[in-house]
C-alpha cells in the first residue's frame, strides 16, 4: 500500500500549480542559502519557520522541506567554486570538489555533486517512506520510561559525535540545553520555573528565536568581526555529468547513501558527520586512494551522496519518535509543533498517511533540486560575489524578523540576541552547538517522562532499568559514554587481541 | 585558540558552569513548592533541574580538574595584555557589532521598522565596509523598504511598529 499512497500524495502535489511554484522558489532559496558561506540549512529553516508561520500547515512544511533539501545541496557550490563550504554539511566536499574545479572541471564537479545529491536524496526517500512506518510501529511500544531514556540517549550520543575531540564539552552543551528547556511552566503541575515573575518566560524559551540566535547571530558576528578575503567564483563550462562517471561509482553511491541514512537517523548528529564518514569509507574502499584530496570524483560523490541521504534519514526519527536526527530536522520538528502537528508514535495512528505526504514533499524537493542544480548555474554563482559587509547585516535583519514574526514580541528578538551570544561562546570555546539544540528540543520530553514514570511506579526506579527497550537504551547510553574512555578503549583492544589469539587470527603474529 | 589558551578558557568556563549548576540545584530546593499530594520528591517541578544541575556540576568539576592539570589556573592579568586585547581589531569589531545589535533592538520599539532597519544597515555597511556613503545609504533604504514590502505586504508577516 505504501508506494500507492506515496504516488497518490505525489499526484496531489503535482497537479497543483501553486504547489509547484512554491517548491521551485523554496528550493531555489534553499540552494542560495546553502551556497552563501555562513548561512546554514538550520538557520534557513529557522528563518522561514517564522516567516511562513501564518501560512497553511501543508504549504509551510513543504517550503521548509524544500529549504532543507536545497540548502544541504547548495553548500557544495561554494565548496567547489571558492573552497569554502556553504554549510558544515559540505565540509568534506571541499577536499575533492575544489581541486577538481582548479583543474578546470568546475562545471563537471557541480554536475557530479548535483547528481550525487539527487541519488543520495532518493536513497533517503526510500528509507523515509518505507522505514518510518515500521519504526513508528516499534515506537508505539514506547512508554514514559522508554521516552526518558531515548531523550537522554539522544543528547549523549549527539554530544559524543559532534564533539569528537572532547566529548565532555558536547555533553555539557547538551545538559545546558536540557536545563534551559526547564525554564517556563512545567508540563505536569504548570508551575513556573526560573521565570522570576516574567510573563514572557512563563511559556518557556521560544524555540525558533533561540535556534535563529544560536545559528544566525554568531555567523554575522564572526563574518563581520573576523573578515577574510572573499575568493571570486570560477568560470563554469559543462555541467551535465557523464553517465560513465556515475556508473563506475554505483557501489560508492549506495554505500554512502546507506551511511547517510544511518547517521541521519541517530539523534542530533547530522549531515556534516555523515559526509565525513562516507568520505572516509570511500577513501578506504578506493582502488586509487592516493587521488583523494587531489580531485577524486569518488570523494566528491561520497560526501554529496551522504549529506543528502542524511536529510531523509534525519526526518525518520522526527516522524516516528519526535526526536530530531539533525539540527535542521530539529527546527523542522519545532515548525511542525508550531503548526499543530504532533510528530511521534501517535502520528502513525492519527494520520498514518502523513509519512507519505512528507515523502512526496521530499521527492518533489529532490526533483526541483536536480533541475535547479543543473540549470541556472552560471547565474546563481554570481551571488557568491556579494560582499559580507552587505550580506551579513541583511541576514541579521532577517533573523530579527524571523524571531519576531512567530509571537509578535520584541522580547523574542532579545532571546535571539542572548542565544546569539551563547552561540558565539559555544563556537569559540569548542563546545558543540548541536547537543545544545537537541537538549532544548528534548528537555520537555525528558522532564515530563522521567517524573511521570516515577509517579506511576510511586518512586520505584526498577522499571526504568528492566523493561526490554529500556535495557537496550540504557546499554547504548552507557556504551556511548564509556566508549570514549581511554581505559575502556585499551581494555577492548586487549580483549580483541586475546580473541584473535584464541582463533589463530592476526593477534598471534604480533607476539 | 591554542591548548594553553583553551585550558585557561576551560578553567574560567568551568567555574562559571559550576556556579550556574549550583544555582540550578539549590534554587528549586529552597524556592519551589513540594506538591506532596502528587507523590514523593520525584513529582516536584524542581526534581529534574536538580538532577541536571548535579550532572552539570560533576562535569564542570571534571573540566576544572582537567584545566588545572593543564595549567589553566596560571592566569596573569597584566595591564599591557589587557589593553592589547581591548585594542585588538577583533575585540573592537565584536563590541561594535553588539552595540549595533543592541541599538537596533532598542530603537525597534521607538522608530518605524523601515527607518530603524535602514539606519542599522547603513551604519553596518559604513563601519565594516569601505563603500561610498551615498551608495550605502541608498542600498540600506532600498533593502529596508524591500524587506518591509516582501514580508509585511506579500508574506503578511507582522513587523515591529515603533512609537512614531
Amino acid at each position: 500500500m505504501g508506494p500507492l499512497i506515496l504516488f497518490q500524495e505525489l499526484l496531489k502535489l503535482l497537479t497543483n500549480p501553486h504547489t509547484l511554484f512554491e517548491v521551485f522558489w523554496a528550493t531555489l532559496l534553499g540552494i542560495t542559502v546553502g551556497m552563501m558561506p555562513g548561512l546554514t540549512a538550520t538557520m534557513g529553516i529557522a528563518l522561514l519557520t517564522g516567516l511562513t508561520f501564518q501560512w497553511a500547515t501543508g504549504d509551510a512544511i513543504l517550503i521548509l522541506i524544500c529549504m532543507y533539501v536545497g540548502a544541504i545541496y547548495g553548500g557544495s557550490r561554494s565548496a567547489i567554486l571558492i573552497n569554502i563550504p556553504g554549510t558544515p554539511a559540505a565540509a568534506a566536499t571541499v577536499f575533492d570538489g575544489y581541486p577538481l574545479a582548479r583543474s578546470g572541471r568546475a562545471g563537471e564537479a557541480i554536475g557530479l555533486a548535483t547528481t550525487a545529491s539527487f541519488l543520495g536524496s532518493m536513497i533517503g526517500l526510500f528509507f523515509l517512506s518505507f522505514f518510518t512506518p515500521w519504526l513508528g510501529a516499534i515506537a508505539l511500544e514506547f512508554r514514559s520510561f522508554e521516552f526518558f531514556w531515548l531523550s537522554l540517549f539522544g543528547v549523549v550520543i549527539c554530544g559524543n559525535l559532534t564533539a569528537p575531540k572532547d566529548p565532555i564539552k558536547g555533553w555539557i552543551s547538551g545538559i545546558v540545553g536540557l536545563l534551559i528547556a526547564t525554564i517556563g511552566m512545567d508540563v505536569i503541575q504548570a508551575y513556573p520555573r526560573f521565570t522570576f515573575g516574567s510573563v514572557e518566560l512563563s511559556g518557556g524559551v521560544s524555540l525558533i528565536p533561540a535556534l535563529v540566535g544560536l545559528y544566525g547571530v554568531p555567523e554575522v558576528l564572526i563574518s563581520l568581526s573576523e573578515p577574510q578575503a572573499q575568493e571570486k567564483a570560477m568560470q563554469i563550462r559543462r555541467v551535465i555529468p557523464r553517465f560513465r562517471d556515475l556508473w563506475e561509482n554505483w557501489k560508492n553511491i549506495i554505500r554512502s547513501g546507506l551511511i547517510g541514512v544511518f547517521i541521519g537517523a541517530i539523534p542530533g548528529v547530522g549531515e556534516n558527520i555523515a559526509s565525513y564518514v562516507a568520505y572516509d569509507f570511500a577513501h578506504r574502499a578506493s582502488k586509487t586512494p592516493e587521488k583523494f584530496g587531489k580531485g577524486a570524483e569518488e570523494g566528491l560523490i561520497a560526501a554529496e551522496t551522504a549529506n543528502n541521504a542524511c536529510v531523509g534519514g534525519a526526518i525518520i526519527p522526527v516522524l516516528a519518535l519526535a526526536v530530531p536526527g539533525s539540527p535542521p530536522a530539529a527546527v523542522l520538528m519545532a515548525a511542525m509543533w508550531l503548526h499543530g502537528m504532533r510528530p511521534g508514535p501517535l502520528l502513525m495512528i492519527e494520520t498514518p498517511n502523513y509519512v507519505y505526504e512528507v515523502s512526496a514533499m521530499f521527492l518533489l524537493a529532490t526533483l526541483a533540486m536536480l533541475v535547479l542544480g543543473l540549470c541556472m548555474v552560471r547565474t546563481m554563482v554570481k551571488i557568491l560575489n556579494i560582499k559580507n559587509h552587505i550580506l551579513m547585516p541583511i541576514v541579521f535583519i532577517l533573523c530579527a524578523i524571523g524571531s519576531f514574526a512567530i509571537s509578535g514580541r520584541t522580547f523574542d528578538i532579545l532571546i535571539m540576541l542572548i542565544f546569539g551570544i551563547i552561540g558565539y561562546g559555544v563556537r569559540k570555546l569548542d563546545y558543540a552547538d548541536a547537543p545544545l539544540i537537541l537538549g532544548l528540543i528534548l528537555g520537555d520530553m525528558l522532564d515530563e517522562n522521567l517524573r511521570r514514570s516515577l509517579m506511576l511506579t510511586t518512586g520505584a526506579i526498577t522499571p526504568l532499568f528492566t523493561r526490554p527497550i529500556c535495557i537496550v537504551l540504557v546499554a547504548l547510553t552507557v556504551l556511548t559514554i564509556v566508549a570514549r574512555n581511554p581505559r575502556f578503549k585499551g581494555m577492548m583492544s586487549k580483549t580483541r587481541e586475546a580473541v584473535w589469539r584464541g582463533v589463530g587470527g592476526p593477534g598471534e603474529k604480533k607476539t | 585558540m591554542d591548548s594553553k589558551q583553551m585550558a585557561k578558557a576551560d578553567f574560567i568556563t568551568s567555574l562559571g558552569l559550576m556556579a550556574g549548576s549550583l544555582f540550578m540545584m539549590l534554587y528549586p530546593v529552597f524556592k519551589f513548592p513540594r506538591f506532596g499530594e502528587w507523590g514523593g520528591l520525584y513529582s516536584n517541578p524542581g526534581f529534574v533541574p536538580f538532577l541536571l544541575g548535579l550532572t552539570l556540576f560533576a562535569m564542570s568539576l571534571y573540566l576544572l580538574f582537567r584545566s588545572l592539570k593543564r595549567g589553566g589556573h596560571q592566569i596573569r592579568l597584566r595591564t599591557e595584555d589587557l589593553s592589547r586585547f581591548i585594542r585588538s581589531p577583533i575585540f573592537r569589531r565584536i563590541l561594535i557589532c553588539f552595540g549595533l545589535f543592541a541599538l537596533y533592538y532598542q530603537l525597534l520599539v521607538i522608530l518605524p521598522f523601515t527607518v530603524d532597519t535602514a539606519l542599522y544597515l547603513f551604519s553596518s555597511m559604513m563601519i565594516f565596509g569601505r563603500g561610498r556613503w551615498y551608495f550605502s545609504l541608498a542600498l540600506a533604504f532600498a533593502v529596508s523598504f524591500a524587506v518591509y514590502f516582501i514580508f509585511q505586504r506579500v508574506f503578511l508577516v507582522p513587523l515591529p511598529r515603533g512609537v512614531f
